[in-house]
């Protein structure tokens, strides 16, 4: 198992090369010039000279990448190009708020998705069935933008409830609507697949022996069912919060959430390669992190896969 | 069982309706405070206390006099950084700041100015003419990477010290500790209005020195709020400067916080957390009916011109004026402007209204007009149409297209066909730089307060290409009087030799002009006395609330 792991983190470092090298490729392939965007638009052509030579944009391509990469390896970020400090000061800061944003909403998924797949599972063919797998399907299909605006009107506006956006101390109240609007496409295919897990289980031989024997429907689900049926819904939490990271930054942007989509996105607009690779590079480190984790977490529930 | 299973099925609907709920809500039409706040609108004036919450679009990460060229660091910095002038809190009038009272000589390139005495910095010190020396020379110093150094360009020795021959500036000289000198290469008029830049504010050598790289974060200067709490990426608050030399502000603080999203502002401003917000063409309905909100609409005419640019060495439209001018005639302006919500005004001319030696009878007036167009397009040789299809090039901003063609189907009426080319920026600039186009639409914007930031850069021989001369326009006498403008002291004098530019100009049409933005924000009824500015500074020194 540590074997395993470690091969995996190994596994991890050809493919950083590999982001690092397509997002230099695309950002230098790409329209738009730093020293351009520093300068201000229809600057003097010397003073955008002048400053593509102080940062070294008019050496050679290849210079240039080779610079980066290996002040990448050595774990330097280098500084921004905007505001002149260094980068991973500015990611210690705003990092951590982009976890608290994703662990919330997928708790948040987790725990209302999964009971809402056991309640249409138990009263399956029902209404509240059918209702509740209609919304999981509406959820999935609407765009994250429109969710998160309509969210804003109806709690912040309309119900006056919670605020519209911005940042308090964590999880707090402003962590609600970002959450939530983050969590409510995974809510609907989470209950769907908690749904289709249990279905599939209740058909098996021991849940009718566990009836047999005069358990409560409750305790079946508790007891025989979910934990049998965890298995499909582990590892759809687990892709989900790939798939989750990937709304992050729209989010980050719509909720004014002071996280490292936001901060992306800013250095993204700003053509500010060294934050925004840094902040890419954060994000690949993390998705990598976590699926290792879902995949052991796998081992862990069920005993039948061991890695070695 | 049965009291749970109920429960249950209220928590179920509680989530299924919440979830519905996006679909069918609609945000009210009023905030709460309206009922009260109208009345109270006739007040007895200014108050003391209370913060306002305004926004800018993202983190503005940096305050450093020296590397300010962004829009969103704009916005704020005037509150924060000053000089020897500043810009009046409606932006259009250049006052006195720290300099009390200023002298230029007979050949207007010596400039002496008096400082103010009792004027601080936001650590505490006076401020002395020494720190002006220091922080111009900063900005000069090519290891700061000034992208405004330029500015100072024109004083005496400027050069010297950047390329190391000299370690100071020769031109700017401390006379005592309330006196300042600095001399200029020519005269140069549009100096003052630079020197009211935030790019030029004063700045105190031991707080540079103390903070290094990381002074843009932590900036001390003169301006009425000094620098507090900032919390990256997510807002900044500016505190009154007690010992401001022209009194306190009335507020105790305005934060800024930084919202990308025009939509969230909108809700934040509904949910009463954002005191104001630009408006979005999606809300001006909303606003500008609102029987409270049309109260607190801030309009202000920015010094900001759209026009189409002509490469005046491509053929046929660079050879010809008079198919220039058919364009001009052509084009339905009052569309586009209603298609922009009444949001600008016509243009007449390259300069915006409110700048110096802008007269509305001097300016061209080309009304709509298809026959006229159609008879210049005959004049020009073209009684058929012109063969061919022209590519307009414009940087790719989605709301642009529409306006473009809006222009597209106008000229097709009289016979000319254009391409809309949405280009890169990056590609785009290289092409005007270049004269690698036939048409390109563009927009330009001032540094400074002065109509020589239009004039110069787009219509001086001296600029042609790179410069920002992008038409490659060159005419002896329209040289001759933009460079004896910029070297008159007297502005009667300036504005006469501007209206005679704008004569040659109308005639020529190296730029055809189209439209003058208008910046609309809405602020809520607490908010007093603040006006938007035309050169996009929302000044906070004046502004108060009503609780």
């Amino acid at each position: 198992m540590l074997g395993y792991s470690v091969r995996r983190l190994i596994q991890i470092v050809p493919i950083l090369i590999g982001l690092v090298t397509v997002l230099f490729a695309l950002l230098n392939i790409l329209p738009g010039d730093p020293a351009r965007m520093m300068a201000g638009p229809f600057a003097d052509p010397d003073v955008v000279k002048t400053i593509r030579e102080e940062m070294g944009f008019n050496r050679p391509l290849w210079v240039q990448y080779l610079d980066n990469l290996g002040n990448l390896a050595r774990g330097e970020f280098g500084r921004s190009y905007q505001s002149r400090r260094p980068i991973l000061r500015d990611l210690i800061e705003v990092f951590p708020k982009t976890i608290q944003l994703a662990v919330a909403a997928e708790v948040a998924s987790a725990l209302i998705g999964i009971w809402l797949g056991v309640i249409a599972a138990a009263r399956r063919n029902g209404w509240a069935d059918r209702l509740i797998m209609m919304i999981a399907a509406l959820n999935l299909s609407f765009p994250l933008f429109w969710l998160a605006l309509m969210l804003q009107i109806a709690f912040a506006v309309f119900l006056r409830l919670l605020p519209p956006s911005g940042y308090g101390i964590g999880f707090d109240r402003f962590i609600i609507l970002p959450a939530f609007t983050l969590a409510l496409p995974s809510l609907g295919l989470l209950a769907r697949i908690t749904r289709a897990a249990l279905l599939e289980v209740m058909a098996e031989d021991y849940i009718r022996t566990a009836r047999a024997k005069g358990l409560r429907n409750a305790l079946v689900m508790r007891r025989h069912m979910l934990p049998n049926a965890l298995i499909p819904i582990v590892s759809t939490i687990g892709t989900d919060f790939v798939r989750l990271l990937g709304g992050i930054p729209i989010i980050e942007v719509i909720f004014a959430w002071p996280g490292i989509g936001k901060y992306a996105y800013d250095a993204l607009v700003f053509r500010d390669l060294p934050a925004l690779q840094a902040s890419v590079v954060v994000l690949a480190v993390s998705v990598s992190l976590v699926n290792l984790a879902v995949d052991l977490l796998y081992a862990y529930i069920n005993p039948r896969i061991r890695y070695v | 069982m049965k009291s749970t299973h109920r429960v249950t099925r209220h928590l179920l609907i509680l989530v299924l309706l919440s979830s519905l709920l996006v679909a069918c809500v609609a945000a009210p039409v009023t905030p709460d405070e309206s009922a009260t706040t109208s009345e109270s609108m006739e007040s007895e004036g200014p108050k003391m206390g209370g913060v306002v919450t305004g926004f800018v679009s993202s983190d503005p990460q940096n305050f450093d006099p020296a590397a300010i060229a962004g829009w969103d660091q704009g916005v704020i910095a005037p509150n924060l950084l000053e000089g020897l002038f500043r810009l009046s809190p409606d932006g259009r009038e250049i006052e006195p700041a720290i300099a009390e009272s200023f002298d230029v000589s007979e050949d207007g390139k010596t400039w002496t100015f008096n400082l103010r005495s009792g004027a601080k910095f936001h650590n505490g010190r006076e401020i002395t003419a020494d720190d002006f020396k220091y922080s111009f020379e900063r900005v000069l110093n090519p290891e700061t990477r000034s992208p405004k150094a330029w500015m100072l360009s024109i004083v005496v020795g400027a050069e010297d010290f950047q390329d190391g021959a000299a370690d100071e500036v020769s031109g700017i000289r401390v006379v005592d500790a309330q006196t300042l000198e600095i001399e200029l290469a020519e005269p140069l008029a549009p100096f003052k209005s630079m020197l009211a830049s935030i790019n030029l504010a004063v700045v105190p050598q031991e707080e540079v020195e103390k903070w290094g790289e990381d002074f843009g974060q932590n900036v001390v200067s003169a301006g009425p709020f000094s620098l507090g709490e900032w919390n990256l990426n997510q807002d900044v608050t500016l505190n009154a400067f007690e010992e401001y030399w022209n009194g306190r502000p009335y507020l105790d603080a305005v934060t800024f916080r930084f919202i990308g999203d025009e939509n969230t502002r909108i809700v934040e401003l509904d949910a009463g957390r954002l005191d104001m917000a630009w408006v979005p063409p999606a809300h001006w309905e909303r606003f500008s009916t609102d029987p409270v909100y049309k109260e607190k609409l801030g309009w202000a005419e920015t010094f900001h011109t759209d026009f189409i640019a002509v490469n005046l060495e491509s053929e046929p439209f660079g050879a010809n004026p008079k198919l220039r001018q058919a364009v001009r005639y052509a084009l339905d302006l009052d569309a586009v402007i209603a298609s922009l919500q009444g949001r600008a005004t016509v243009a007449q001319g390259i300069l915006p209204p409110g700048l110096l030696g802008f007269d509305e009878n001097a300016m061209l007036n080309y009304p709509v007009n298809l026959e006229s167009a159609k008879a210049l397009m005959a004049e020009a040789g073209y009684a058929d149409g012109l063969p061919g299809t022209f590519d307009v090039i414009l940087p790719p901003w989605g709301n642009l297209i529409k306006l473009l063609e809006i222009y597209q189907a106008n000229l097709k009426e009289i016979g000319i066909n254009i391409e809309i080319r949405p280009t890169e920026f990056g590609p785009y600039m290289e092409a005007l730089e270049t004269g690698n186009y036939d048409l390109a639409w563009m927009y330009r914007v001032t540094d400074y307060a002065d109509p020589d930031g239009f004039y110069f850069p787009l219509m001086h021989s001296d600029n042609l290409g790179a410069g920002g001369n992008y038409a490659r326009y060159a005419n002896a006498d329209v040289d001759a009087n933009i460079a004896t403008a910029r070297a008159t002291i007297d502005d009667a004098e300036r504005a006469r030799l501007y209206q005679a530019v704008d004569a040659q100009f109308a005639e020529d049409l190296p730029y055809i002009p189209l439209t003058h933005n208008i910046y609309v924000d809405v602020s809520r009824p607490r908010v007093q006395n603040y006006v938007p500015s035309p050169m996009d500074t929302h000044m906070f020194h004046r502004v108060w609330v009503e609780e």
